[in-house]
């Protein structure tokens, strides 16, 4: 176990090098085909550098004995060190139909796995800059190169390598998206994370469903559509996205219950875009039933009910790679191209973007583990209070901050939905990442102003489909304690009140959340709806007995006075300290504070004050 | 000055304007207003105040929820002063329950038994067509013109109340004259009768709709069709008003929308015969 653990790590940290290293050398060669280049390593060792080279002749032979003298030399510049390390050497090369042969001495081996790649690919493309060479294959010894399967590796040229050509950002985009396939027995979705980079005038939706249809790479995760079953068009209006697939993805039925699969594509596409609803019709059709009971005339929103539990593991990285890996298997590539995604390349549809006949023009996948997991902007802030809601878990964040290019900037308040419950608790910072949204006005007459009504509470900005990237360990214990007790209050009240406890649980706690809105619709039209919110007559009525109770008890005023003001502070805050709650508590406050030290309550003054 | 100084936005907020307009209405309105209708044994004078309340709170009521709850003022007459009860069950049940269940479920039982009767009074109040005064959302200027004359009232209130403490004052020294006394009585009644029909005015201006002219809103519904159209005949009609991806439309767009133009009586709902336009468009 450990030794396949280390071994997939090794081709992890190959892939890494190696991309970085395809990156640095992509599209020079194509512009100045005249010039020859020679190539030596990095100070770090990380990538290729590549500087001019001029051959004494320009034919294969004396191109082959420079080369390979130049090499054995390990010639370099200042900036760096030679390809070969030393005690490589190339013992003898020949060629054949174009395949150069180049055989080195044992001491190839010898290198580490990073290093070897790093001169693999130099020796390849230094090679096939010789008029006549159309691949390279290495031999170590008599024995021809293997991977660390133990498979052949065989000949190489520059097909083997995916380059990418856009070095310029523009054109592509790189993300990280979410899919949804399923496991073994086809009936839980199971999440998985790709990076993916593709051209940026592809909508993601566009790219998270191709990606869906080429299957998982994870182990133990398994496809939930056809993998043939094509997007006929894709339009998305008002937070709702239109999939019209071709009959493909209706006639060959995989291994899954229809419901997977029509929530894989409706999960994977509301957590990749902004959309909330999802309506798939198949070749134009809307009525189509699909199965036996899924009716696809209808909007599909997000679904938690069909996820697997164990979705994130820790090894998860090692995993994804050990998969491309197989995957190549699959694909029956000779080469072992542990740091070449070449099946990006040649897999992609061609229809669907165009001329992805040329190489560098393809979206080229990464499935890595990547600490991105959604696309969007990152804050971080203190959470005040957060509630949890039958779709998600929604927090309120304080002393908020955007974090842009690794520098902070202080924003207002912010409310986010998470969409995975997590263990918060007040007062602890958290950074967050996701979609942020205006809080909009009422759209229709009448409606409820939610932007003023936020805006009150210093809120501008909601964050939807947030994912918690970290958190601090640290935390206010003064209002944890008072959400505690308000938690430990409401599990009484529900023992005590029964089927009433949603009522008291507003009158006393101020806690609506699980009231019925036909009660509170019934309360509202007959104009008693005030009594189930916390204000003066509650404060009043608590303090003023809590007082005199006191002071029947044998306190004086004052202890009496400041110990009812505190117990109300507390009281205030614990029931959410509403606009209406606060109030009540200063005027009860300043009414207190009056009686303490003698004298008149004026309520009007007291009134001003606290507005 | 705390609450504003804080964020100044609450100025516009409802719960605010609520909260604060009724401890205004309290404070200041209900000693006033019970000096004109002439409350003043204990028990008028809480019948009265909240008559007060209300009147003081009546625009912000209407801006926000495009009515008011008639029954409202009856049953908040049953409520108002039992709701202590309500809340000390409650609490009380909240504090024994730390000890035991079973006294807390004991003592929670008056709150209960009160719970159920307000529900009935709820049922009671859903039931007569009466219970809510749908009055549509206000202008500006008619809650200018409204306040302006709850005001002018109040100031009738204000002088009711002096005339009457000086009335009895003189009494207490010596015998009025009878005609004196009917004089003064008349003067009493004919500032109340004006009082009166000012507050009426008043609320009729608040909850004045000029018709005449063809009226048409279009909601926004979402995915569907929501349009409203009020014609010159004053004649109201809703147009589709379906939405296949929003939930709960009638109660969170519909009925809001409805009660803000103050139409409480849709003449009709017409449903157009569903096109279905081909994905070949």
């Amino acid at each position: 176990m450990k030794k396949t653990i280390l071994i997939i790590c090794v081709a992890a940290a190959c892939i890494l090098f190696g991309l970085v290293a395809f990156i640095g050398l992509s599209g020079k060669n194509k512009n100045e085909e005249q010039q020859y280049r020679f190539y030596y390593i990095n100070s770090d060792e990380t990538r290729l550098k590549e500087e001019k080279y001029t051959p004494e002749k320009e034919t294969t032979e004396v191109m082959l004995r420079n080369f390979s003298e130049s090499l054995n030399n390990r010639e370099t510049r200042e900036d760096g060190i030679s390809l070969f390390p030393d005690g490589v050497k190339i013992s003898s090369y020949s060629i054949q139909d174009g395949v150069l042969n180049v055989e080195f001495n044992e001491a190839y081996d010898k290198m580490s796995r990073t290093r070897e790649l790093l001169v693999r690919a130099g020796i390849v493309k230094i090679f096939l800059q010789v008029p006549g060479v159309d691949s390279v294959e290495i031999y170590v010894g008599k024995k021809p190169l293997t991977d660390t399967r133990g498979e052949e590796v065989g000949a190489m040229n520059n097909d083997t390598f995916v380059e990418f050509s856009g070095s310029d950002g523009d054109v592509y985009s790189y993300d990280t998206f979410t899919l949804y396939f399923t496991n073994k027995n086809g009936d839980k979705l199971v999440a998985e994370q790709r990076s993916v980079r593709y051209r940026r005038n592809l909508p993601k939706a566009t790219v998270v469903l191709e990606q869906l249809a080429r299957g998982p790479l994870e182990k133990g995760h398994y496809p939930t559509i056809p993998e043939n079953s094509e997007v006929l068009s894709l339009t998305r209006a008002n937070g709702i996205c239109y999939v019209d697939y071709n009959s493909v993805f209706q006639d060959y039925a995989l291994d899954v219950s229809e419901q997977i699969a029509v929530y894989s594509v409706v999960n994977t596409l509301i957590a990749a875009t902004d959309v909330d609803k999802v309506e798939i019709s198949i070749e134009g059709n809307k009525e189509v039933t699909f199965g036996q009971n899924m009716q696809l005339y209808k909007f599909y929103e997000w679904n938690d009910s069909c996820w697997h539990t164990q979705r994130l593991k820790k090894n998860r990285k090692n995993k994804t790679f050990q998969n491309i890996r197989k995957r190549e298997n699959i694909y029956g590539e000779k080469a072992d191209v542990s740091f070449v995604f070449s099946y990006g390349a040649e897999s992609w549809r061609t229809g669907a973007y165009g001329d992805s006949s040329d190489q560098g023009e393809s979206p080229s996948v990464k499935c890595a583990g990547a600490d991105r997991s959604a696309p969007g902007s990152m804050i971080c802030g203190e959470v005040e209070q957060y509630e949890n809601t039958e779709f998600s878990q929604s927090v309120y964040l304080k002393k908020t901050y955007l974090i842009h290019q690794s520098k902070k900037f202080p924003i207002e308040n912010v409310r986010i939905f998470l969409k995975k419950e997590e263990d918060l608790k007040p007062g602890m910072r958290i950074l967050v990442k996701g979609t942020l949204k205006r809080v909009e006005g009422p759209a229709n007459p009448g409606g409820f102003d939610s932007q003023h009504f936020y805006a009150c509470r210093h809120i501008y900005y909601f964050m939807k489909n947030a994912v918690l990237q970290k958190k601090t360990a640290v935390y206010s214990g003064y209002r944890q304690l008072l959400l505690e007790i308000k938690e430990s209050c409401r599990q009484i009240l529900k023992e005590a009140a029964g089927k009433d406890a949603p009522v008291f649980c507003a009158i006393t706690l101020g806690d609506k959340q699980e009231l019925d809105p036909e009660t509170q619709m019934r309360y509202q039209l007959a104009g008693i709806i005030h009594i189930l919110a916390i204000s003066g007559l509650h404060i009043s009525i608590l303090g003023m007995g809590l007082y005199n109770l006191l002071k029947k008890m044998g306190l004086g005023i004052w202890p009496a006075g400041i110990f009812s003001l505190g117990v109300m502070l507390q009281y205030g805050i614990m029931t959410g300290g509403s606009v209406s709650t606060m109030r009540a508590v200063t005027m009860f406050l300043i009414a207190m504070g009056a009686r303490i030290t003698g004298r008149i309550y004026d309520m009007m003054s007291a009134l001003s004050v606290t507005a | 000055m705390m609450i504003l100084v804080e964020s100044p936005a609450y100025l516009l907020d409802s719960g605010f304007l609520l909260s604060f307009g009724c401890v205004l209405g309290m404070g200041l309105a209900a000693e006033k207003i019970c000096a004109l209708a002439g409350a003043e044994k204990k028990w008028t004078k809480a019948l009265v105040s909240p008559i007060a309340l209300q009147l003081v709170t009546l625009p912000v009521m209407l801006k926000f929820f495009g009515e008011v709850s008639i029954a409202g003022f009856i049953l908040n007459l049953l409520v108002l002063p039992s709701v202590g009860v309500v809340l000390t069950g409650g609490m009380a049940a909240l504090l024994l329950g730390i000890l035991s269940i079973p006294a807390a479920k004991l003592v929670i039982l008056p709150a209960r038994v009160l719970l159920l009767f307000y529900e009935y009074l709820c049922s009671l109040a859903g039931r007569s067509g009466w219970s809510t005064w749908i009055g549509g959302e206000p202008e500006i200027w008619q809650i200018v013109v409204y306040y302006g004359f709850l005001i002018i009232v109040l100031f009738m209130g204000q002088y009711i109340k002096e005339q009457l403490r000086k009335k009895k004052a003189v009494s207490e020294e010596m015998e009025l004259s009878e005609e004196r006394a009917e004089a003064g009585c008349w003067k009493l009644y004919a500032i109340r009768i004006t009082a009166g029909i000012f507050l009426a005015v008043g609320i009729l201006i608040l909850g004045f709709h000029p018709a005449g002219s063809l009226k048409v809103i279009c909601l926004d519904v979402g995915q569907g069709d929501g349009i409203l159209v009020e014609t010159p005949e004053d004649h109201h009609f809703l147009i589709d008003g379906g939405s296949s991806s929003q939930s709960e439309l009638g109660r969170y767009c519909l009925l809001p929308a409805l009660k803000s133009q103050g139409i409480s009586w849709l003449d009709g709902i017409l449903f157009p015969i569903q096109i279905r336009i081909t994905s070949t468009v």
